[in-house]
């Protein structure tokens, strides 16, 4: 059975982690954690996600096994599992935002090479975001730099929600081109900026 | 993955983004901080896979790029 070594991670990434191995098949798989905090978030992932869990605690934290009950997961309350997971980081969840492909004005090489640094610093940060939101030229970092690319699949990778504002795609006629992340609109992107406890914009 | 890797540090911001265009043309190097350990430099550095020291020390004299490489704890 597939073993979820969570212990040590920050919330809300054991419930990412759990998510991400239910969602590509896993019907039975054991998940540990080292805190009573992500027991609560894990075990109400798996019960929207129709999983049983039999808990028990062992050196140095809880191991959970989650067993699949055949019944579907239950869509909104998968949302809802994910989003109270991200409300109990530290400082609650919060959202970067980014409207251009540059960070501040004066040299566009300078700011491109800043630009690349934040997200590559970012990524190996410990403190995720819960979105990164991209508008305006900031879509093109999704789309035509291979460096701020990989970083967001990174982050992508470690559980952040991507937005990309297809309004903007489609303006700079990249619609068809975008490596990562998911085309969005302004009213995903305005929700999850009033649900964020901050939004820093680049 | 225990890739070890290595950093370039410039003395000057231009050095940096210059050597970032020449290496990137031909080798996988990743624009970052400078990390805290080698506070004393521009601030800009280059990360690259260790095993490409020779490739990289090559091209840094080859261009005449004034670059000066540490070990980075992989980790």
């Amino acid at each position: 059975m597939k073993i979820v070594d969570a212990k040590g991670k920050n919330c809300p990434i054991p419930v990412i982690m759990t998510k991400k191995e239910i969602d590509a098949g896993a019907k039975e798989l054991i998940v540990e954690v080292d805190n009573p905090v992500a027991v609560q978030n894990v075990s109400r992932l798996a019960g929207a996600m129709s999983f049983d869990v039999a808990q028990e605690e062992i050196a140095g934290g809880f191991r959970l096994t989650l067993t699949s009950n055949g019944a579907a997961s239950d869509a909104a309350a998968v949302t809802a599992a994910v989003q109270a997971a991200q409300q109990c980081a530290p400082g609650g969840s919060w959202a970067v935002f980014v409207g251009r492909d540059v960070i501040g004005d004066g040299d566009r090489e300078l700011g491109s090479s800043l630009m690349k640094m934040f997200f590559y610093t970012l990524a190996e940060s410990d403190d995720l975001p819960a979105q990164v939101l991209l508008m305006n030229a900031g879509v093109k970092l999704a789309v035509n730099n291979p460096d701020t690319i990989e970083h967001l699949q990174t982050l992508v990778d470690k559980g952040v929600e991507l937005l990309v504002c297809g309004t903007c795609l489609n303006f700079y006629e990249l619609s068809d081109q975008l490596k990562v992340g998911t085309v969005s609109n302004m009213y995903d992107i305005l929700s999850r900026m009033q649900a964020a406890s901050k939004v820093i914009s680049l | 993955m225990s890739l070890a890797y290595s950093v370039i540090l410039f003395d000057s911001t231009h050095d940096a983004i210059r050597a970032e265009k020449t290496l990137k043309a031909v080798l996988p190097v990743t624009l970052m901080p400078v990390p805290r350990q080698f506070s004393a430099s521009c601030g800009i550095s280059l990360r690259f896979a260790t095993e490409l020291r020779p490739q990289i020390e090559e091209l840094l004299q080859r261009h005449r790029l004034a670059g000066r490489i540490e070990p980075l704890n992989a980790e």
